[in-house]
């Protein structure tokens, strides 16, 4: 398996676990093209390994992920093929990289929810855009109770990834909390909306991870991987797989929108201000102490 | 009968009477789709949002069965019955599948064709003295699909067998987004409409088309198509229509 700076594999093959930690702390754990090439590559490592029963996904550092590495962005368009023939990314190249990195079939999300070991999602800290994700592709997610999911990066361009698992995890409305408003949810709150399964005190957050793979590694494996297909046919007809698609395509779009005046252009600042700068201003309109209430 | 105020890239449309809409006005439903139509497509407005000027967003009828079988005189009726209350031209598919954000702002009793309204909504916040009616029965344009989808299957069944839910309980179904004293329901709304105006105007286009695309695929547009077959199956068009009267 590849081998990469930031991302580590590492498998206890007696139990069957195996731990797969993205270690980029110091970025706030952002996803690089490198990072999601490694993790895909891992997880189908993983998935040929016959004594893997229970991939767990982690961070290192408070936060799980702040989301897709925005210095990349615009490179990761250029780099695609037809990017570069002209000033601007052209459109083919965009949809060609939102598909090849992020919701295509072979894209890190759909590898993660199509994965036929099971997947366990230790939750912490800030898990902003592929945080979200993870958590809604993952098929249970533990967070600790210091977690916050939210889709910063929406606010500022749209929604650019997939709605269809969203809706079906939370509901219609709830889901356009996340879409439309600036506010993010507690672990409680995922929890009770249903984006999160268990909320552990983050003391005891690894622990709780631990014991958890342990229990679903426990379960026969012709089992885990009947359900497994039984799941991903469900997915098919849930539409799941129509709802990436789409997301591909809006995500491809919504890299070239017009702007009007006034509104915020994250490609744009990217370029001419530079990342640090542009993450602050996206994190800066986030309000996470205006949640909604707790339902009754 | 229909006020609108745009600013700060927000349209606040509010309506006097929207009982009318459970009625079958055809008038008043022409009146408030043309408003909206226009609406919808300003793009001086980013959002949307629906409200009453009377104490309750859609008062019940005192007697919601009776006012469909007027509406299907004949059965040759059915047809501009569900162009007008269930077509793409009507308000319900206008709303649910409009490419701006809409928020609706609930106070009092919800019910008949402003429970569809709700439903069609992208958010709703309520007042605390909030009660939604289940639809089902009576409003065949009422949206299953989009019930189910906000409330998950088995709540929106519940709902639909009768069950009147309160403001808290809208929200820990999932019907509603958040429930805040009366007095400050106003200004929650406001606020939620300042957030959502923040998003690129291109963005909330091409996201309520990609919202649009899933919704269809989840069957919420073969659901408004349904309206007029259910329309026919209800006991109070019968005679109206002559369908099913042999059905006692």
């Amino acid at each position: 398996m590849t081998e990469h700076p930031h991302v580590r594999w590492e498998l206890d093959r007696d139990v069957g676990i195996g731990s797969l930690t993205i270690d980029r702390a110091e970025a706030g754990n952002t996803i690089t093209r490198g990072v999601s090439d490694a993790v895909t590559a891992a997880i189908n490592h993983a998935n040929e390994d016959d004594d893997v029963r229970v991939i767990v996904l982690r961070s290192s550092g408070p936060d799980l992920t702040l989301g897709w590495e925005l210095g990349e962005a615009w490179e990761t368009y250029v780099d695609a093929p037809g990017g570069n023939l002209k000033k601007m990314p052209s459109q083919r190249a965009r949809l060609h990289a939102v598909d090849r990195y992020l919701w295509g079939p072979t894209g890190l999300y759909a590898t993660i929810l199509h994965s036929r070991k099971i997947t366990v999602l230790e939750a912490r800290g800030r898990c902003f855009d592929a945080g979200l994700h993870m958590a809604l592709v993952c098929d249970v997610v533990v967070a600790a109770s210091d977690a916050v999911f939210a889709a910063p990066r929406w606010r500022t361009l749209g929604v650019d990834g997939d709605i269809s698992l969203l809706i079906a995890s939370v509901g219609l409305k709830r889901a356009s909390e996340l879409m439309f408003l600036n506010g993010g949810w507690s672990a409680q709150r995922a929890a009770e909306v249903g984006l999160v399964d268990r909320v552990v005190d983050a003391a005891t957050h690894s622990d709780a991870v631990a014991e958890l793979a342990a229990a679903c590694a426990s379960i026969m494996r012709d089992g885990v991987a009947t359900e497994k297909y039984l799941v991903f046919a469900a997915l098919e007809k849930m539409g799941v797989g129509f709802g990436f698609a789409t997301a591909t395509l809006i995500g491809g779009l919504l890299s070239n929108i017009h702007h009007q005046p006034g509104e915020f252009n994250v490609l744009r600042e990217v370029r001419e201000h530079g990342r640090d700068r542009t993450m602050q201003q996206i994190l800066a309109r986030l309000d996470l102490d205006r949640e909604p209430e707790a339902g009754a | 009968m229909i006020d609108v105020v745009v600013a700060d890239q927000v349209a606040i449309v509010t309506f006097a009477e929207l009982s009318r809409l459970s009625r079958y006005d055809v008038s008043f439903a022409n009146e408030a789709r043309d408003v909206l139509f226009d609406v919808i497509d300003d793009d001086e407005a980013k959002v949307v949002v629906l409200r009453s000027a009377d104490p309750d967003f859609c008062a019940p009828l005192a007697d919601p069965a009776g006012a469909l079988g007027p509406a299907l005189a004949g059965l040759r009726a059915v047809p501009a019955w569900a162009e007008t209350f269930a077509g793409p031209r009507s308000l319900n598919q206008m709303i649910t599948f409009a490419k701006k954000v809409i928020i609706t702002e609930v106070q009092g009793a919800c019910a008949g064709a402003g429970v569809g309204l709700v439903l069609a909504s992208d958010l709703t916040a309520a007042g605390s003295d909030a009660t939604f009616h289940p639809p089902f029965a009576d409003h065949p344009e009422a949206n299953y699909v989009l019930a189910a989808l906000s409330m998950r299957t088995h709540r929106a069944r519940a709902w639909a067998l009768g069950h009147t839910l309160s403001a808290r309980e809208a929200e820990g179904a999932g019907l509603v987004n958040t429930v805040v004293d009366p007095t400050e329901l106003g200004e929650c709304v406001r606020e939620m409409a300042r957030q959502a105006a923040m998003m690129p105007l291109d963005g909330i286009t091409l996201t309520k088309m990609m919202r649009q695309a899933v919704l269809d695929n989840q069957g919420v547009g073969q659901e408004f198509d349904a309206a007029p077959l259910l329309a026919l199956s209800h006991p109070a068009s019968h005679d109206q229509t002559g369908v099913g009267s042999e059905v006692q």
